[in-house]
């Protein structure tokens, strides 16, 4: 396996590659088998020093991986300025699909479930984009209960990966994957993705209340939460 | 608790501690005679800040004791978010209130006292955060004192605080030199790199209140019938209750903190509570590893979430004991 192509893939598993890099470790792997073996053993390896159980060691994801960028049409509008994009300027659907068809092989096994934007929901954009979500959130004092939340895009699970591999990506897999240490009638119970996230920002809610209260620093916790709500103990 | 060990304060953060609940005495404002509250006016008589921690507690006092207005920027996950904020002191309890002034409007208010670095019970010390934090946070940050800079047209002091170990994010400040209020704030990832950042563009009259703000009452400590086998060195738990309208009473909240980062930990029976996807999410700047085990004799769903690295909240979450349990 070349330098060229261990830095390619030690960039993908860091979240850090784009789709030029991950094309080309692909052809790479296609090429060489012993490659494609490292490729695997690697991710054996960071599997284990995660002690992920259940590790599927056999299966080659990346033909897979290869098939769904080739179907995936690229936007017309987007292809000249792909044609001159530096790193990370891909489009966000084509970089979310490429950062989730990667991450799949990163967590083999999927001890991992990540919530991405369910299919049909509004497409994830900056906030300053939201006027067609209008969202009011009155200084509502006291009750938690009270005031509209935020629309799904202002939820932080939901924004747009910062696609500078910090670690952990934000990937719209969670369908496809089989949630671990679950009995299957629990599973049925869980929400959909949409409503995973809404339900994990109200934990975030509590936690952000709590992060507040710990010290004069309390804007930077605070603006984590949904808003709308008077927080503290008055 | 392992790696809990509460600190014997040093004496310059004793000394204001006392010296502020002293003078809301002598100078008969609000103050009740408890020696609970802290009298802003005693950052007036401050000596010169020398030290990174001085200079640490002290922002975290003017945190409390400034009444400001000022324009923010937040740089994150979701971008660049301008806002307004205000702080204000009303008979003793703080409203902060924060407003988005692009996207859709949001409006985020606290109102509170000036939290306790502790649950109270078993003669346990109880001090307010500031001291408490300026007390212990060299144990697990490294400070330094960097050159003076200019944020929103003030004069800002630099701060460095970088952590021991790899179980927790750094910070920088920017305090500003005459208030000590913060102008800049950035919390960094384990490689450096800025995760969120906020900053003042601009701070309107800061004045200091001249009164006491009251701090938080003393807590008693819940008795919880589980155990954490595992937290990173120096995070103690937090007397913090709080509530939500979608969890019910069916959700524990704990809260443990070093004083610079904090983490959540929520328990509840999986028959009560709507079910998360087990496995680590990531909401925003915010990691959770959510977790479903059989604890004290049932399933429980364990949520434990923090601006922490992710495998931290894991291990903590692996690491919870229910001693009763199978």
């Amino acid at each position: 396996m070349s330098q060229n192509a261990r830095e390619s893939l030690s960039a993908l598993m860091d979240n850090e590659g784009d789709e030029l890099e991950l094309r080309r470790l692909l052809k790479t792997l296609d090429d060489s088998p012993d490659a494609a073996e490292a490729w695997r053993r690697y991710h054996l390896m960071r599997s284990l020093m995660r002690r992920e159980p259940d590790l599927d060691v056999t299966t080659d994801l990346s033909a897979g991986i290869m098939a769904r960028l080739q179907d995936e049409e690229v936007p017309v509008a987007e292809r000249p300025a792909e044609a001159s994009a530096p790193r990370r300027t891909l489009p966000f659907a084509r970089s979310a699909g490429i950062a989730a068809a990667v991450s799949l092989m990163v967590i083999t096994g999927v001890q991992f479930y990540s919530g991405g934007t369910p299919e049909g929901a509004e497409q994830p954009g900056m906030a300053s984009g939201g006027a067609a979500q209008p969202s009011p959130a009155s200084l509502a004092a006291g009750d938690g209960s009270a005031g509209a939340r935020p629309s799904l895009v202002d939820l932080p699970l939901f924004q747009l990966p910062q696609g500078s591999g910090q670690g952990l990506m934000t990937v719209g897999a969670g369908a496809e994957v089989q949630p671990m240490f679950m009995a299957p009638a629990q599973r049925q119970s869980l929400l959909g993705d949409e409503e995973q996230a809404r339900l994990l920002q109200s934990y975030l809610d509590r936690h952000a209340e709590g992060a507040a209260y710990r010290s004069g620093d309390t804007w930077m916790p605070l603006l984590r939460a949904t808003g709308a709500d008077s927080l503290g103990q008055p | 608790m392992p790696g809990v060990a509460m600190r014997v304060p040093r004496p310059r953060s004793r000394r204001l501690w006392l010296a502020a609940c002293l003078g809301s005495l002598l100078l008969g404002s609000a103050a009740q005679a408890s020696g609970e509250q802290f009298d802003c006016r005693t950052l007036e008589g401050e000596p010169e800040l020398v030290t990174a921690q001085q200079w640490l507690e002290r922002s975290l006092w003017a945190g409390h004791c400034y009444l400001y207005e000022a324009h923010a920027v937040r740089i994150g996950h979701d971008g660049v978010r301008t806002l307004a904020l205000s702080h204000e002191v009303r008979d003793g309890i703080e409203r902060g209130v924060a407003s988005f002034l692009d996207g859709p409007p949001m409006v985020f208010e606290r109102r509170g006292r000036i939290g306790r670095l502790g649950w109270a019970g078993n003669g346990a010390e109880t001090p307010p955060s500031p001291a408490g934090i300026a007390d212990r946070v060299d144990a697990h940050y490294r400070l330094q004192l960097g050159g003076e800079e200019r944020i929103a047209n003030r004069r800002a002091r630099r701060l460095e605080i970088a952590p021991l170990d790899n179980f927790r994010f750094g910070h920088r400040l920017w305090l500003d030199q005459a208030t000590g209020l913060t102008l800049k704030q950035t919390l960094l990832d384990e490689t450096g790199r800025p995760l969120e950042t906020f900053q003042l563009t601009a701070l309107e009259r800061p004045r200091l209140y001249q009164g006491a703000v009251t701090l938080d009452a003393r807590r008693e400590p819940p008795a919880d019938p589980w155990r954490l086998g595992w937290l990173p060195e120096g995070f103690t738990p937090q007397p913090v209750e709080t509530r939500s309208a979608r969890h019910g009473e069916g959700v524990t909240h704990r809260l443990y903190s070093d004083g610079l980062s904090t983490l959540s930990i929520f328990l509840a029976p999986m028959e009560e509570v709507e079910l998360l996807a087990p496995g680590l999410h990531r909401l925003g700047v915010s990691n959770a590893a959510v977790r479903h085990r059989d604890l004290g004799g049932e399933p429980r769903q364990l949520v434990v979430m923090g601006e922490l690295p992710a495998r931290v909240l894991l291990r903590v979450a692996e690491a919870l004991e229910w001693p009763e349990g199978p």
